[in-house]
């Protein structure tokens, strides 16, 4: 602890007990006694100086000696109360709150995993659809749509690729009941209302071929060329049918409108597809047999051309 | 219309957000190993919070001790969002678990600017120590710029803009585009 001497009394006093008062140490009671010879408002801040004892810990007061403690923020401090000031530790309400919301957070995720889970089924669908493997995209959505039943989207575009597949597989009967409960879940006027819409008229037109009901078969077609009439699938089931009718009435007017609606089909699309279904219209025309797509695939397995032996 | 609300009642109703940001200013004391001597993390009044430390002439932890709560709050921001983002925003479901994740993740971030305070510390600091070409003084200037008009705009709720965008906007762009 160091010690100065009161200019005022003479006396030594402990530094931390002085005062610079108008540039003279004065104690604590000569420095009051000065003061009071001062009118009210004539003394400033800078006029009346506590001294700090360098030697003297100024939070815990400890006495260091005569050696000069460290200063933190121009103030002396043991060596125990700097590394507490430095090191200052965070409550425990601090840690144990923050490392509980952190495991609610973590308990969280994994609660809602499914979600994300559903969500990441949803992305490969939906590049699976644009790869045009419709089998994928179906099997994805609908586990999807059992991860989150909450999603009634889900469920819906679950079932309208599950329809589009059985459609794609020649299930027509199958996928005409899938289709039918999209379209009364899908609201009218929607997008996803006219596209399932079109496939029912597809999957409908399938099951009236199926049945031999060539006559309802046109009538389907017609109204799908009517709603797509830019579609080349739409035109060529619009010839399949008219080769239908001429295959079985011998009509030749449904024959020219089977090569009519072939010539347009095959002016707008170059899709293998299109091609394979060509071919096979052009068979039907050719030979006034009705066959199915199985069937076809079966005698032709190289495509049918007018040399091919029937 | 806006809606005037005393900044207490949005403290109380946001005050883990407070508690973080008193919490990402000590944090980066310590680190910095900068003294503190007082720290309140959360009371009724103005400021709601806050940290005095010693004052330093390194920049960098100026930068740290300014910019902290701006990267911790950001963060758990993020983290406490994340689990409640695919259920809200992707599938609509809403629950209670999600209400409470998101509520604590965007009081959290919409506390994350610091206050003009640290950006005016901020901000003289980083006119000395960009004398010297330091890249973090150079990086200071358009921040401390963008704390000012972030508390400037905090009347037009952007603070709370900031928390949606960070908890539930950002994550959800990256989710979609990755």
């Amino acid at each position: 602890m160091k010690q100065l001497v009161c200019e005022q009394c003479g006396q030594s006093w402990p530094m931390n007990e002085t005062h610079r008062v108008f540039d003279r140490t004065l104690c604590e009671e000569c420095g009051n006694r000065e003061l009071q010879r001062y009118p009210e408002g004539a003394v400033t801040a800078a006029d009346v100086q506590s001294h700090v004892d360098p030697t003297i810990c100024r939070n815990c007061g400890a006495d260091n000696g005569l050696r000069e403690l460290a200063c933190v923020a121009g103030l002396p401090v043991c060596e125990d109360c700097e590394q507490r000031f430095r090191r200052r530790p965070f409550p425990v309400w601090i840690k144990l709150g923050l490392a509980g919301l952190l495991a609610f957070a973590c308990a969280a995720f994994a609660y809602n995993w499914r979600f994300f889970a559903a969500y990441l089924e949803m992305r490969s669908a939906g590049k699976a659809l644009g790869e045009g493997d419709i089998a994928t995209a179906a099997t994805l959505m609908k586990s999807a749509a059992e991860r989150v039943p909450e999603a009634k989207e889900l469920k819906d575009m679950a079932d309208y690729l599950s329809g589009i597949d059985l459609l794609r597989q020649d299930r027509c009967a199958d996928a005409v009941p899938v289709l039918q409960r999209c379209m009364a879940r899908f609201p009218t006027g929607s997008e996803p209302y006219r596209a399932a819409g079109n496939y029912l008229l597809m999957a409908e037109s399938g099951v009236a071929f199926e049945k031999k009901d060539y006559d309802g078969f046109l009538a389907k077609q017609t109204e799908l060329l009517r709603r797509e009439p830019n579609d080349e699938m739409a035109l060529a089931g619009m010839a399949s049918a008219h080769a239908c009718k001429f295959a079985a009435t011998g009509d030749d007017a449904h024959r020219q409108e089977a090569l009519r609606y072939l010539e347009q089909a095959t002016q707008r699309g170059t899709s293998p597809d299109i091609a394979e279904y060509r071919q096979r219209i052009l068979f039907r025309l050719h030979s006034r047999e009705i066959i199915d797509k199985q069937e076809y695939d079966r005698r032709f397995p190289q495509g049918w051309n007018p040399e091919t032996k029937t | 219309m806006i809606v005037p609300i005393p900044g207490e009642a949005i403290a109380l109703l946001t005050f883990p957000g407070v508690i973080v940001h008193e919490a990402a200013h000590m944090l980066a004391c310590r680190l910095r190993n900068v003294a503190v001597f007082d720290v309140c993390f959360f009371r009724f009044g103005n400021p709601a919070g806050y940290v005095i430390h010693e004052p330093t002439e390194n920049f960098t932890s100026v930068f740290m001790i300014a910019v902290g709560p701006f990267l911790l709050n950001s963060l758990l921001c993020l983290i406490f969002c994340f689990p409640a983002l695919v259920p809200v925003r992707i599938f609509d479901h809403v629950d209670v678990l999600s209400m409470i994740l998101i509520w604590l993740g965007i009081s959290i971030g919409m506390h994350a600017f610091p206050s003009t305070q640290d950006a005016q510390v901020l901000w003289n600091q980083a006119k000395r120590a960009a004398r010297n070409f330091n890249p973090l003084a150079i990086l200071s200037f358009p921040l401390v710029v963008l704390i000012y008009v972030a508390h400037l705009l905090s009347f037009f709720w952007f603070d709370a803009i900031y928390g949606f965008a960070i908890g539930l906007g950002l994550p959800l762009l990256i989710l979609k585009n990755v």
